[in-house]
């Protein structure tokens, strides 16, 4: 049913001043700690609901939060080497988390979660403080509803092993300077158009955009135990990405960029051409390559880059100690969850987890920070020792046997919880390769098991998807790019059970999506692994060629 | 297609419809009307709609008017809509033709001479062709309301220029709302409700 629908316009108009409301980021310059409007309406009014916020038949708050983040954005996309938009973004959310109960059980859980609003971006604290005093109400009414919804449904499952539902954390106070965006979008613009007219140089391009994204974000941070954290970053990400189809019809797409952490280690426009030639050069060798035809078993070499995608998929995600859900006797929810003490990868490799550090040989890292978005100190964390799982990332809800916090509960910007997520995932090997070795080991195992070639992968797509993945000759060495392949059996067993060698080199990934975050990963060599043929669709060609370019 | 003036309704007699390209029976063309919010498939969708009437008061008289009504009618009261916040009306074949307006500023208008009382919590309902055939007269003076209307194309500007108007009947119902508690703390800008240290008056 579309009901024919009347509105009054000022309504509708609020709501787009909302959304297309910015002002320039002149107010983010040295406000002191006291003054600081924001924290000010913060600490007042957690003061006010801390002494006085109590509901007939329900218990007072044991605890409250409050996070604001205040984003200021700068978005643009161009593609065929014209602008196709750029929007410029300032605005500011909260979030309140207003718990009852006690650490042992509380109302985090549903609609007990926090509740989440618009706040005003300009600094008059007693507009802020309005806010802060509306979203508490909701909060603390949604987290008593939460508690008895929780208590009811506790009723009707067996729990072997209770763990405590928060973990007690030291107060910090911490005020960082706050984060601008401060820069000219001009001359980005045009980089951006000028390397999407890139397409004009291969014909057979079907999509070709480039797209940017500058951000500063301000974090605000207070909770009734006396918790004060103010922290500010940039994070800037240009990229480009193109595709094609090859004569059979199979679509093949590329990706490329940089994600970094200050304006200065963002690329000239001649190393982000560069960077986009080669991506469409690669778009044509790959539409121009053989599609793989036998099933193969047996050793693969991945490169650094590869290697690091492998890690963050197999095990960054599974070394988080995110707590299952209600009623559930698992440890967390990933792989790794009964790994505890367990060999989860060969002996010769370790992983840390180390947010401490905002570079790794003069490479900046994405998921540096100083203190985490529950207010816990960041922690390096020794993750994976010898091989064998020793600890999860952890924010302050407890997993079993980890009672406690170490720095890693992180927050998406701008609404998100905190949850525990990988900072930098560093990975070592105690017995490391000279990298120029790696193809050597690589042909003489394809050798002792007498293949005619075998694989080596230097990038994928998504999904654990070889883009590019070469055939290796057993003979002379020689690489040919073949295309439309998959891995049978890449997983958490095949880490643990079939890699063989680590190399010394390495790649520092850094993946700004979502949660910001990186993985430091050497090259890696596997005795054996299942390529086969992708189970992929083949899309008719164009009908006719693109438009031409001379007129 | 280019916009064109279409007379709708005359003398209280539906003549036309608003047309996009898409014909219905007996209506084959296009009379400028197809509209939508970008990215959707226009449809027939109101422009400026405009009111006008052959029945006219003075607007200083309507009020007289309707208290003459209400007294006629042998009731308390009538209302007098000020303004209203928006309404829809249920378009499709499957659903009863039923509209709904939800009013903002009400007042009761007595007949007995007391003054005029604010109410809340009502909204207007009806069937749009017993509802408007209630009008008993107009006022003179025409208002003008600028909006979005939202339909099958998306949200349009539209609109709508219409004077005044007395009705012998229409139909109100109770407004649902919710039993929601007021907030428990004070507003933090009620200082009346704080002594300095911010702790609450005795």
């Amino acid at each position: 049913m579309k009901p024919a629908l009347l509105l009054i316009g000022r309504r509708i108009l609020l709501g787009l001043a909302i959304v297309a409301s910015f002002l320039p980021a002149a107010f983010a310059q040295k406000a002191v700690v006291s003054d600081d409007p924001v924290l000010v309406a913060m600490r007042a009014e957690l003061e006010r609901s801390k002494s006085r916020l109590k509901m007939d038949q329900v218990a007072a708050p044991y605890y409250i939060e409050y996070r604001v983040f205040d984003v200021d954005q700068f978005g643009a996309e161009a593609a065929f080497g014209a602008l196709r938009g750029d929007v410029r973004t300032r605005f500011r959310f909260l979030r309140v988390v207003v718990r009852i109960g006690d650490y042992k059980q509380d109302s985090y859980f549903g609609q007990g979660q926090g509740t989440l609003d618009f706040m005003p971006v300009d600094n008059d604290s007693l507009a802020l403080q309005h806010q802060l005093w509306l979203a508490t109400d909701r909060a603390y009414k949604a987290a008593a509803e939460a508690l008895t919804a929780k208590q009811a449904q506790l009723k009707q499952l067996t729990v072997d092993q209770p763990v405590d539902d928060f973990a007690p954390a030291d107060p910090v106070q911490s005020i960082g300077p706050l984060a601008s965006l401060d820069i000219d979008p001009e001359p980005w613009k045009k980089m951006l158009q000028d390397v999407s007219a890139l397409y004009k140089n291969d014909p057979a391009v079907e999509n070709f955009e480039s797209n940017l994204s500058f951000q500063a974000a301000n974090r605000y941070f207070v909770n009734s135990e006396g918790t004060v954290v103010r922290s500010g970053e940039t994070l800037y990400t240009i990229s480009v990405a193109g595709s094609t189809q090859a004569a059979d019809g199979m679509r093949l797409a590329r990706d490329s960029g940089y994600a970094v952490a200050s304006a200065k280690e963002l690329p000239s426009a001649a190393d982000f051409t560069k960077r986009a030639t080669k991506m469409l050069n690669t778009l044509k060798e790959l539409r121009d390559a053989p599609v793989i035809d036998e099933e193969y078993r047996g050793p693969v070499l991945f490169s650094a880059d590869a290697s690091a995608t492998i890690f963050a998929d197999l095990v960054g995600e599974n070394v988080l100690g995110r707590k299952p859900e209600l009623g559930k006797n698992s440890r967390t929810t990933g792989t790794f969850a009964a790994s505890y003490k367990s060999r989860v990868l060969p002996d010769f490799l370790s992983v840390v987890a180390d947010p401490t550090i905002s570079t790794y040989a003069g490479e900046s890292l994405l998921g540096h920070y100083e203190i985490d978005d529950e207010g816990v100190p960041a922690q390096k964390v020794s993750l994976i020792e010898n091989g064998s799982l020793v600890n999860y990332l952890m924010g302050r809800a407890p997993i079993r046997d980890f009672p406690k916090s170490n720095g890693h509960a992180r927050a998406q910007v701008p609404t998100g919880n905190p949850m525990p997520h990988n900072s930098n995932l560093i990975v070592s090997s105690s017995h490391p390769t000279p990298k120029a070795e790696m193809k050597k080991k690589l042909t003489d195992l394809c050798q002792q098991r007498n293949l005619p070639f075998c694989f080596y992968v230097e990038t994928f797509g998504g999904n654990l998807t070889p883009r590019l993945l070469y055939k290796v000759w057993t003979n002379n060495g020689h690489e040919e790019l073949v295309r439309g392949a998959a891995f049978g059996d890449l997983d958490t067993r095949a880490l643990r059970n079939d890699l063989v060698a680590a190399g010394d080199d390495f790649r520092v990934s850094n993946h700004p999506q979502n949660i910001p975050h990186s993985i430091v990963a050497p090259s890696i060599l596997f005795d054996e692994l299942e390529v086969k043929r992708a189970n992929q669709n083949k899309e008719k060609l164009p009908e006719y060629p693109a438009p031409s370019l001379s007129n | 297609m280019p916009a064109t003036r279409v007379d709708v309704i005359t003398n209280g007699v539906l003549k036309n419809f608003l047309m996009s390209r898409m014909p219905i029976k007996n209506f084959a063309q296009s009379n400028g009307h197809g509209r939508a919010q970008p990215g959707l498939m226009p449809t027939g969708r109101q422009g400026n709609l405009i009111v006008s009437s052959t029945l006219t008061v003075k607007d200083s008289e309507l009020r007289q008017k309707l208290i003459d009504e209400v007294k006629k009618q042998g009731k308390p009261y009538g209302l007098y809509f000020e303004d209203i916040q928006g309404g829809f009306t249920l378009t499709q074949r499957s659903m009863p033709q039923a509209f709904q307006v939800l009013p903002v500023l009400v007042w009761r208008v007595y007949a007995d001479g007391r003054p005029d009382e604010l109410v809340r919590g009502i909204d207007i309902v009806g069937t749009p062709l017993a509802a408007l055939n209630r009008i008993l007269v107009t006022g003179d003076k025409v208002e003008i309301f600028n909006g979005i209307c939202g339909a099958e194309s998306g949200q349009v500007p539209v609109a709508a220029a219409a004077p005044a108007m007395l009705f012998s009947e229409i139909e109100v119902q109770k407004r649902a709302h919710s039993l929601n508690r007021p907030p428990i703390l004070p507003s933090p800008a009620d200082k009346d409700n704080e002594d300095k240290n911010g702790k609450p008056k005795p």
